[in-house]
């Protein structure tokens, strides 16, 4: 098998990768994949890429990825596929695994800086979607002031 | 700029009858857009609504017709299909007469086709002519007819907007007739009071005022009981009653004894709040009484639905804008379906079979000789499913689906099975096409043109936006072919929906100023009766007079019975039957919809969190209901919306009409849909 | 057009007709969702928060708000990483790449605006419970005496969520004698 020049080795530093769907969602071949199971988001993704594109590298949030040139005459090394496992944050309410554990520390610390005040309190950020809609729906009813009318 | 034209046409699920543009794009219909300058709904539309454009490109419609064969469907050319019909048709004919054949008509049909079912049936010598009206409102014809001289809605559902006080008696408006709900949030913004009489906590129940959770069928002590307290109160409107009803006495005296204490030990619900519904009703300048399954389907569903009309005549509410009485029909064509006499004891126009004048003026109309048309009523919807196989050989069934809503369904399973010949002409193979020996294939509502009427009379035109799929042929086509090669052809002369339409201008005078130009034109349709060319029509009926021979609306004493089968040791809860929002009747269209189905795919069922604990069953498990006549599995939905010792199972699924009873109200026919004793079984391997 | 959807749940029966509209006019997943709050209804979307917490994680500021059309997305900067669907105190923003190659959020049906047409949820609601205009739901309840609760979003009005439950809530207490 001959390597064309423009093959780069995709290598990942998975301290940095937070588990977004950054890269996975910019391959225009789709050849990184993920999958939600068991607790755990696995990614998969091919080992080396002879694209011209750089888009996984370029979108990456944390710049978690890397594409490393090839020495065209290195026998074909491995591995053909890399996987990298992130560990799921489970929601406090149902269950429910919905993002990874880095995203929900990332999104805490971020959002206190960002819009943190007495006033806000992000006790929504370990809570699912659908949980957070349930809740907002319970405060949104509790927060309605009915005048009763009341019968004859 | 669109490139696609929007053609306005009438939705095809309920009564309501609301509009919807279709925008059609080389052919094909490639969306929709909300009819906003529409009067009868103003662009709104439900969720089923939304759905009904599914069906029309829908990969399981039927495209050609089908003939059952050993080795399954064989596609036949029109040609063959149309022979074979009428080969089968003619065969029984000659064997066994023309009352062994019997026509399911469909009350998704337009006024047109229905118009021709029955006439099909009548000049084949037959008035085995019903249909699906006598699953729902049957009771309401045999009912109101004889006490207002019509059986139909007195005012537009509009007039809910007008009124002071609703009172909702086994009508959930909210989930089943979403966009008429409107009109009831207006009124209610307008401080109108709310009564809601049902045993579940239901969506129409959430703005309730007062929420009356009677325990199912005994709507009758209920209404009794809020006549006694009327008369007793001296609320009754005595100016109304002595100059526009007779029969009050009798009427009054029914109720002496039918006093609160006595209805809550029936009806579960407390003395203090019958006497204050009865108290709001009679007492608000205009009142409207709304009812719908929970009253009709029963036993005695005539008897309850004469107690609503009693307890709206005694209180002078109807036959004025904002005061009616509501018997909200469900198809999209009921109405019709029923106007034009697809039933089984009215001709056209609601004149009876058993009238000599009546029979003698269709046979001149359809030039049929003298004699021939037969003086005694054919069979009903219900008794057609229990004779299927036995005195019926034949059934030509056009969109109905019998196996999935007749009650006690496994017993009409049976008997259809049995007949000589099943002609089914439907959207899709349903449950009732798996058993026929031919299968038509039909085109959908945007894929023909006719007329249809909506719950409040109001006759709409709705045009056709694109083609069927593949062979498939607007009902119309189908029947006066069929009616050629049986040799009937002369009776037959029509080349569009609009000939057919003049012609039932013609015979059925409340209809009499709805010309094809006129209907074409009018915004929100026509309310009849609309007699001439230029009558406007008439959206409130009875007020001046009452269509009864002598213009007076005759009341009808009240007696309460018990329904047929009661909870006992070996079946201790009753169960009820009913629909969701999500859903339309057999579940033929929206079990195949994707976004309908998707969100309600499976057969549920209602227990009180009580019950639920005493049996040990937990919400979201599997769980067998379990009635003497079968036994159907479902997810228990564990809820306080319903009342202990009462479930409750949507209709939409095969299922459930194993479990109901096929035991009829005299009169009407009607099946006792709403109650049955069952016993609730945990199954093994759910769980602790 | 203010640039959010009024929703007067009081009148929602959670017919779904909103969710059905919703993915009928964007062809993909419902912007709109039908919560339940011990078995009643609230419809909830995107608030259109003027300081929105989706905004302020966005990596690549792909999140940005204007008066005109609430919280905006701009299609060629976003990534789909999700990290705003993560963000969204409502759950009502949701990234699903592999499923959905848009993102799914209440854009108040700005397509549809553009032909000067309403929101699709707005039209077709049965029972006009949602509305994009501001007084309907306000004048509506004033002769029952009843309080809608409006979804205006506590992320608006500048970094305080006090001040702006305190303005939702002022707005409220007015109602007319009966």
């Amino acid at each position: 098998m001959k390597e064309t020049p423009t093959d780069r080795r995709l290598v990942i530093n998975v301290d940095q990768c937070i588990g977004c769907f950054a890269c996975a969602a910019s391959c225009p071949e789709k050849r990184i994949a993920f999958q939600d199971q068991d607790g755990l988001r696995r990614f998969t993704a091919p080992g080396f890429c002879a694209a011209k594109c750089d888009a996984c590298r370029k979108v990456c949030p944390v710049d978690a990825v890397a594409l490393e040139p090839v020495d065209p005459d290195e026998a074909r090394p491995d591995p053909l596929e890399i996987t990298w496992v992130l560990p799921l944050a489970r929601c406090r309410r149902c269950g429910e695994p919905f993002t990874t554990e880095k995203i929900r520390r990332r999104l805490s610390r971020q959002l206190a800086a960002a819009l943190g005040s007495p006033d806000f309190s992000f006790d929504w950020i370990p809570l699912c979607p659908r949980c957070r809609r349930d809740d907002e729906a319970h405060r949104v009813r509790a927060a309605t002031r009915t005048v009763p009318d009341p019968l004859p | 700029m669109n490139a696609a034209t929007p053609v306005r046409t009438v939705c095809p699920y309920c009564a309501v009858g609301c509009h919807l543009d279709l925008l059609v794009e080389n052919g094909r219909v490639a969306g929709l857009e909300y009819a906003v300058d529409s009067p009868v709904n103003g662009g709104r539309l439900c969720a089923k609504g939304h759905a009904a454009l599914e069906m029309l490109n829908h990969p399981d419609r039927l495209q050609h017709p089908l003939q059952r064969s050993a080795t399954g469907w064989v596609p036949v050319s029109w040609d063959r299909a149309l022979d074979t019909a009428a080969e089968r048709i003619g065969k029984i004919l000659a064997a066994h007469g023309p009352d062994a054949l019997a026509f399911l008509s469909t009350a998704k049909g337009s006024n047109e086709e229905n118009y021709l079912v029955q006439k099909l049936a009548r000049v084949l010598g037959t008035h085995n002519v019903d249909h699906c009206a006598r699953l729902c409102h049957a009771s309401t014809l045999t009912g109101l007819a004889p006490m207002l001289g019509m059986g139909a809605a007195t005012n537009p559902l509009s007039d809910l907007g007008r009124s002071d006080c609703l009172f909702f008696v086994g009508s959930n408006l909210a989930e089943n007739h979403p966009v008429a709900f409107r009109w009831v949030q207006e009124a209610k913004d307008r401080g109108a009071r709310i009564l809601v009489a049902d045993p579940r906590r239901t969506p129409t129940a959430w703005i309730a005022d007062l929420h009356l959770p009677l325990k199912p069928g005994t709507d009758l002590a209920l209404l009794a009981a809020m006549l006694h307290v009327i008369f007793q109160e001296g609320l009754c409107d005595d100016a109304f009653i002595a100059q526009r009803t007779r029969g009050v006495e009798a009427l009054r005296a029914s109720v002496k004894d039918t006093d609160p204490f006595w209805a809550a030990r029936l009806t579960g619900v407390p003395a203090r709040d019958i006497v204050r519904a009865a108290r709001l009703y009679a007492k608000a300048p205009r009142a409207s009484l709304i009812y719908c399954m929970g009253v009709t389907q029963h036993v005695l569903g005539t008897e309850t639905v004469r107690a609503c009309a009693d307890l709206a005549l005694v209180t002078g509410n109807v036959g004025r804008e904002g005061s009616g009485l509501f018997p909200v029909r469900g198809q999209d064509n009921v109405q019709g379906a029923c106007d034009m006499g697809a039933l089984s004891g009215l001709l056209p126009g609601y004149r009876p079979v058993s009238d000599p004048n009546a029979r003698i003026f269709f046979e001149r109309a359809w030039g049929l000789p003298a004699g021939t048309l037969g003086a005694v009523p054919g069979l009903t919807v219900t008794e057609m499913e229990q004779a299927a196989g036995d005195r019926v050989r034949g059934l030509i069934a056009i969109g109905e689906n019998p196996v999935v809503t007749s009650p006690d369904s496994r017993k009409t399973q049976e008997n259809l099975k049995r007949l000589d010949f099943l002609l089914v002409v439907d959207l899709f193979i349903t449950e009732t096409a798996e058993l026929a020996h031919l299968v038509l294939p039909a085109a959908a509502w945007a894929e023909k043109s006719g007329s249809r009427t909506n719950t409040d009379r109001r006759v709409q035109w709705s045009p056709k936006a694109v083609h069927p799929p593949g062979e498939a042929r607007p009902d119309w086509k189908i029947l006066t072919d069929l009616a050629h090669r049986l040799g009937l052809g002369s009776f037959f002369p029509y080349t569009c929906p609009e000939d057919v339409l003049e012609e039932i201008r013609r015979v059925v005078p409340a209809y009499g100023g709805m010309s094809p130009r006129r209907l074409a034109t009018a915004a929100e349709g026509i309310a009849w009766p609309c007699p001439e060319e230029n009558h406007p029509g008439t959206p409130v009926l009875h007020e001046h007079r009452f269509a009864t021979e002598d213009g007076l609306a005759r009341l009808y004493p009240v007696v309460f019975r018990e329904v047929p089968e009661l909870p006992d040791a070996d079946f201790p809860y009753c169960l009820t039957t009913g629909r969701v929002t999500l859903h339309y009747n057999s579940g033929a269209m929206t079990r195949r919809s994707p976004s309908l189905g998707s969100r309600s795919p499976y057969l549920f069922v209602e227990i009180h969190p009580e019950d639920a604990a005493r049996e040990g069953i937990r919400h979201g498990e599997r769980v067998r209901v379990v009635t003497r006549r079968g036994t159907m599995e479902a997810r228990a939905h564990v809820t306080g919306s319903i009342g202990p010792g009462v479930v409750f199972a949507p209709f939409h699924f095969p299922e459930t009409n194993a479990l109901t009873q096929n035991v009829l109200d005299p009169a009407a026919k009607i099946p006792e849909f709403k109650t049955a004793a069952c016993r609730l079984e945990k199954m093994r391997g759910t769980g602790p | 057009m203010n640039a959010f959807l009024y929703v007067d749940f009081l009148r929602c029966t959670a017919c779904f007709a909103c969710e059905t509209a919703c993915r009928t006019a964007h062809g993909s997943g419902s912007r709109i969702h039908l919560a339940f709050a011990d078995g009643l209804p609230v419809p909830l979307m995107c608030r259109q928060c003027e300081n929105s917490p989706c905004a302020a994680v966005c990596p690549e500021q792909a999140l940005a708000w204007d008066t005109t059309h609430g919280v905006v997305l701009l299609d060629e900067r976003c990534t789909r990483c999700g990290l705003c669907a993560m963000a969204c105190p409502f759950g009502v923003l949701s990234v699903h790449p592999l499923e959905c190659p848009n993102v799914v959020k209440c854009d108040l049906c700005r397509d549809r605006r553009a032909e000067g047409k309403r929101p699709a949820c707005v039209l077709t609601c049965p029972t006009e419970a949602i509305t994009d205009e501001a007084q309907r739901p306000l004048t509506r309840r004033r002769l029952t005496g009843m309080v809608p609760s409006v979804l205006a979003s506590p992320f608006s009005q500048n970094l305080s969520g006090s001040k702006a439950r305190r303005q939702r809530n002022e707005a409220f207490r007015e109602k007319d004698p009966r």
